[in-house]
């Protein structure tokens, strides 16, 4: 992987600020676009632009066969059975909260338990809080270990015949474990549970096979992929969803309505009311062709260097403590940090004067920081355009944070 | 429209074989395009397991009438299996014609008619 050749097709990343290179190392928040995403958005606007699964003249006919490609693609990429089970969405968290409010409010009663993990992104977390509160149901939480990892023994003993629900992250957006997924799915299916998988920090960084996986729904976004923001995904097993009424209501989604009745459409158009994202789907459907083209398990492997290298460098500062798994192995592509007496928002702002981003604060997942016992954390993450060089600049700007701070 | 393939079409959009009623049917169903409101009625005689008579009736536009017929053309004497297999794309290849994309639903229209016809005589059956 030539990471120099890469970097020259993402033009962001030559910007500078008062002569600053920018120093993206915010990923995990949102990646940066390629030429080709950004083109492709254009040209859909520019050449093929109508409205999909709408007009019957030439021009629709492109938009819809743009738009259902994207979704082709979308299911090749995780490993769908069909284009069918996949359906686009603004995002991961309305995908998650998709499912809540589908399939969980058909499924969770009185009594029944939510099983989640401490370390739940909020909007893998709030949807399932929510529907419990609704429903008279209760959320527990698997708890991790100091490593920031759930072991099998907690799994087989948080199983009970009350779950109905696991919605578990597939990596981490703070502590990069990647969780054991398989295992969850298999223990949650012995006893009848279904599994919502949030793969908003997996999709981007390594093969995905939803059937491998084992999971019933899986969800991710298509702008921490090198897509455009506003387009993201929910797949979901075809009986699963079959049964399923619609999320919202509105154009395309019916099979016959009358002053009095309504019958509703086939799945996936069952769940897209009013007129799509097919710009978005379009920039998706690029960005997969560019992650494609570089192959996501290269990009894996960079990356897990880039973190070996990160936790490496980061140790060799007294000052700081890392959270989750110290094997990069057992990791996706982030590393977030705490540095004593330092507050994580005023090394971010240090670092920006520097022209580096990383994100700081609590990166929406409270309950997690509360159960690691610390206010706030910073964050670095990475991606197929970032070096060792990044790594470096960050280290010297650290470095530069404890002096004038500390 | 192609002009290669509107001569076909409109000839039995004209005058369709397959179209009307039967006389005893075994098993009939309905159904209703969800963008264009089309209606296909679809007759089917089933005899030891196999489609020996179908006729297709409704208010229909040349792809609709068009498919219809073909499907019925094609699914005579087949095993309601073998009958249930087809799909849109296979049928459009039957036609050999042109369907573009926003019209394929007018293809999948009979197709659903046929499915919802012997997913009802299988049902009955039971």
């Amino acid at each position: 992987m030539n990471t120099e050749h890469i970097k020259k097709d993402f033009p962001i990343l030559s910007t500078s600020r008062e002569g600053k290179e920018l120093v993206y190392l915010d990923s995990a928040a949102t990646t940066q676009k390629p030429k080709e995403v950004v083109e492709a958005i254009s040209k859909f606007y520019l050449e093929s632009n109508a409205n999909a699964h709408r007009g019957t003249y030439y021009l629709s006919d492109q938009a819809t066969e743009l738009y259902e490609g994207a979704r082709k693609k979308v299911a090749d990429f995780i490993g769908a059975t069909s284009a069918d089970e996949v359906i686009f969405t603004k995002g991961a968290t309305e995908s998650l909260n998709f499912v809540a409010s589908t399939w969980a409010r058909k499924h969770i009663h009185e009594g029944d338990v939510i099983l989640t993990t401490k370390a739940e992104h909020h909007s893998n977390l709030l949807p399932w809080m929510q529907i419990a509160k609704e429903m008279g149901a209760k959320v527990e939480y698997l708890e991790l270990d100091d490593n920031g990892e759930i072991t099998e023994k907690e799994i087989a003993n948080k199983m009970r015949s009350e779950v109905k629900l696991v919605a578990v992250s597939h990596i981490s957006n703070v502590l990069g474990t990647i969780f054991p997924v398989e295992d969850v799915c298999k223990k949650a299916h012995e006893i009848g549970a279904i599994v919502v998988v949030d793969g908003a920090q997996s999709a981007p960084h390594m093969k995905v096979d939803v059937k491998r996986l084992g999971c019933d729904f899986y969800a991710f976004s298509g702008h921490k992929m090198l897509g455009p923001t506003g387009i993201g995904v929910l797949w979901g097993r075809k009986e699963l969803l079959e049964e399923l009424e619609p999320y919202q209501y509105g154009g395309g989604m019916v099979g016959i309505v009358s002053e009095s009745e309504v019958t509703w459409g086939d799945i996936p158009q069952r769940f897209e009311a009013g007129t799509q994202n097919v710009a978005g789907a379009v920039g998706l459907s690029a960005a997969i062709d560019y992650l494609n083209k570089i192959g996501i398990e290269n990009i894996h492997e960079h990356t897990k260097e880039l973190t070996r290298y990160t936790i490496e460098k980061l140790s060799e500062i007294p000052e700081i403590r890392m959270l989750g798994p110290k094997d990069e192995k057992k990791r996706g592509a982030l590393v977030s940090f705490t540095l004593k007496g330092i507050h994580p928002h005023d090394l971010a702002s240090i670092l920006d004067e520097d022209n580096i981003a990383v994100r700081s604060g609590q990166h929406c997942t409270m309950p997690l920081h509360d159960a690691l016992g610390i206010p706030a954390s910073t964050r670095v993450s990475f991606y197929l355009y970032n070096t060792k060089t990044d790594i470096d600049k960050l280290i010297l700007g650290i470095e530069k944070a404890k002096e004038i701070l500390l | 429209m192609d002009q290669k393939y509107r001569d076909t079409l409109v000839n039995i959009y004209r005058d369709p074989p397959h179209k009307g009623k039967l006389e005893n049917p075994t098993v009939s169903a309905r159904t209703v395009g969800s963008s264009c409101g089309d209606i296909v009625e679809m007759d089917l005689k089933i005899e030891d397991g196999k489609i020996t008579d179908a006729k297709f009736d409704g208010a229909l536009c040349i792809f609709s009438t068009a498919s219809a017929s073909f499907l019925i053309q094609y699914i005579i004497d087949k095993s309601l299996e073998e009958a249930k297999k087809i799909d849109v794309d296979e049928l459009i290849k039957y036609m050999n014609v042109y369907m573009a994309t926003s019209r394929q639903h007018c293809g999948d229209l009979a197709i659903k008619a046929l499915r919802m016809a012997i997913e009802t005589y299988e049902n009955k059956k039971d």
